[in-house]
C-alpha cells in the first residue's frame, strides 16, 4: 500500500501517470509496504491468461527472482523510475524515503532495484543529474553499495517520523532491514502512528 | 478490464476521479468486463483483511449477488454513479454502453445495480436524479433498466468489442452475442441487502 499522503497525477502522454505527495513526506518514512491486496501471479497463472495480457503485465507488474509477477493493487503501480529516486526498495517488502519529499514532489524508485531481467532493459530520460541513460539488470551488481548507502540514510530516520504504514510490515522485517544496513534498531519507535 | 478508449481524470475534491472516454464509444459496446486481473474478494477473504481495507472496498468495490466484492484492478474502479448513466450492468461481470459515449464524456454506471450495502446520497445532477441510491432500486427501476440494456445489446454484435479478448468469461458474452444465451434480467443479479450480501463495511 502506498503512503496515504499521495495522489495520482497525469504527467504527460509519454510518461503517463505518476504518484505525488499531497503533504511533505520526510526522509525515513515508509512510503510503500507490500500488503494483502497486492496480487502475486504465479508463472502458471500468467500462462493461463490470453496473450493479450502481455502488455498490461509488462507495464504494471514487476517480477520476483522466483518468477512471480507482482501486481500492486493501488497507486503504487504508477510509481515512475528515477536514477536519483527518493524512495528505495528494501528486500523486506517495503520502501523507505531516502530524502525529504516536498508536498507536490513525485515519489520515484529505481526500477533496477526491482529484479529486472535482461529483456527488461530500457532507455531512461529521467533528467536526474546522475541519469544512467540505459537501465539494465546488471545495474544491481554495479550499484549495490550505493543503493545500500541510500537505504541506510532512510533507515537512520525511521524512528523519528510518522509511520502510517508500519502496521503492514511483517514481524521482524524492520529489524532485519536495519540489521542488514548497520542501523541500530530501537524499540519503541518514537512516533508509531 | 475497462474499455481501452478511456482515461482517468480528476473531477473535483468532492467526487475525486472519474473515467472519461478518449474516443467515441458506441451504444452496445461492452465498457467494462471482469478480467483475469480483477480482485474477487469472498466474504471470508474480506474478514481476513486488516480493518484499514474496509474503506477501500466500500469506496471502490461492488458486490455480486453471491456476496463477493469485486475490486477492479484498473481504472474501472473509478467509474462514478449517475442516475442517468452512460452504461448499465449487463450482468454482474459486464457493463454495456446504453447510449453513444462521446470523446471527453464521463463513463458512469447506476450503482443501484451493484448491490450497495448502504444507501448512497446522490447529487449527480442528472434529470430524474433519485437522490438516494439503494440496493433495492431494481424493484422500481428494473423494468426500465431491462429495456435499456436489451436495446443496447441489440447493437452489440455490430460494434467493436475491444474488451472481449480480456474477459475472464468470454464464452458467456459470446453465447449472448451469438444467440445461444439470453440477456439476463437485472433481477437475476440484483439482490436486496436483506438477502445476505454480507455486512456493510465500516
Amino acid at each position: 500500500m502506498i503512503h496515504p499522503d499521495t495522489v495520482l497525477q497525469f504527467i504527460s502522454p509519454e510518461i503517463g501517470y505518476g504518484v505525488f505527495a499531497t503533504r511533505p513526506i520526510p526522509q525515513g518514512t515508509i512510503t510503500w509496504a507490500h500488503d494483502p491486496l497486492d496480487q502475486i501471479l504465479t508463472p502458471d497463472q500468467v500462462r493461463g491468461m490470453p496473450e493479450i495480457y502481455e502488455e498490461p503485465l509488462a507495464r504494471y507488474t514487476y517480477r520476483t527472482p522466483e518468477g512471480d509477477h507482482i501486481l500492486l493493487w493501488d497507486l503504487a503501480r504508477f510509481m515512475n523510475h528515477s536514477c536519483s529516486p527518493n524512495c528505495m526498495a528494501t528486500h523486506y517488502g517495503f520502501e523507505v524515503a531516502v530524502r525529504d519529499i516536498p508536498q507536490g514532489g513525485e515519489l520515484t524508485v529505481d526500477y533496477a532495484t526491482l529484479y529486472m531481467t535482461p529483456e527488461e532493459s530500457f532507455d531512461c530520460y529521467c533528467r536526474a543529474a546522475e541519469c544512467r541513460w540505459k537501465i539494465s539488470a546488471d545495474d544491481a551488481e554495479k550499484l549495490a553499495d550505493e543503493w545500500a548507502g541510500r537505504i541506510q540514510t532512510g533507515l537512520l530516520r525511521i524512528g523519528e517520523v510518522d509511520q502510517p504504514l508500519l502496521h503492514l510490515l511483517r514481524d521482524g522485517c524492520l529489524q532485519r532491514a536495519c540489521g542488514d544496513h548497520g542501523v541500530p534498531y530501537q524499540l519503541p519507535l518514537r512516533r508509531l502512528f | 478490464m475497462i474499455h481501452p478508449d478511456t482515461e482517468l481524470r480528476f473531477v473535483s475534491p468532492e467526487i475525486g476521479h472519474g473515467v472519461f472516454a478518449t474516443r467515441r464509444i458506441p451504444k452496445g459496446t461492452i465498457t467494462w468486463g471482469l478480467c483475469h486481473l480483477d480482485h474477487v474478494l469472498s466474504p471470508a477473504r474480506r474478514l481476513e483483511l486488516p480493518p484499514c481495507y474496509a474503506g477501500v472496498i466500500s469506496a471502490f468495490a461492488y458486490l455480486t449477488a453471491q456476496g463477493d466484492a469485486v475490486l477492479c484492478w484498473d481504472i474501472g474502479r473509478y467509474v462514478n454513479h449517475s442516475c442517468s448513466p452512460s452504461s448499465l450492468s449487463l450482468n454482474d461481470e459486464l457493463d454495456i454502453a446504453v447510449r453513444d459515449i462521446l470523446p471527453g464524456e464521463q463513463l458512469t454506471d447506476d450503482y443501484g445495480m451493484l448491490n450497495l450495502p448502504h444507501v448512497l446520497q446522490c447529487r449527480c445532477g442528472a434529470p430524474g436524479c433519485r437522490r438516494e441510491v439503494r440496493a433495492d432500486d431494481h424493484l422500481r427501476m428494473g423494468a426500465e433498466w431491462e429495456v435499456q440494456v436489451r436495446e443496447a445489446f441489440a447493437l452489440a454484435s455490430r460494434v467493436p468489442q475491444p474488451v472481449l479478448p480480456y474477459l475472464k468469461n468470454a464464452s458467456q458474452l459470446l453465447d449472448m452475442l451469438e444467440g445461444r444465451a439470453d440477456v439476463p434480467s437485472p433481477l437475476a443479479y440484483c439482490v436486496p441487502p436483506a438477502a445476505g450480501v454480507g455486512p456493510a463495511p465500516a
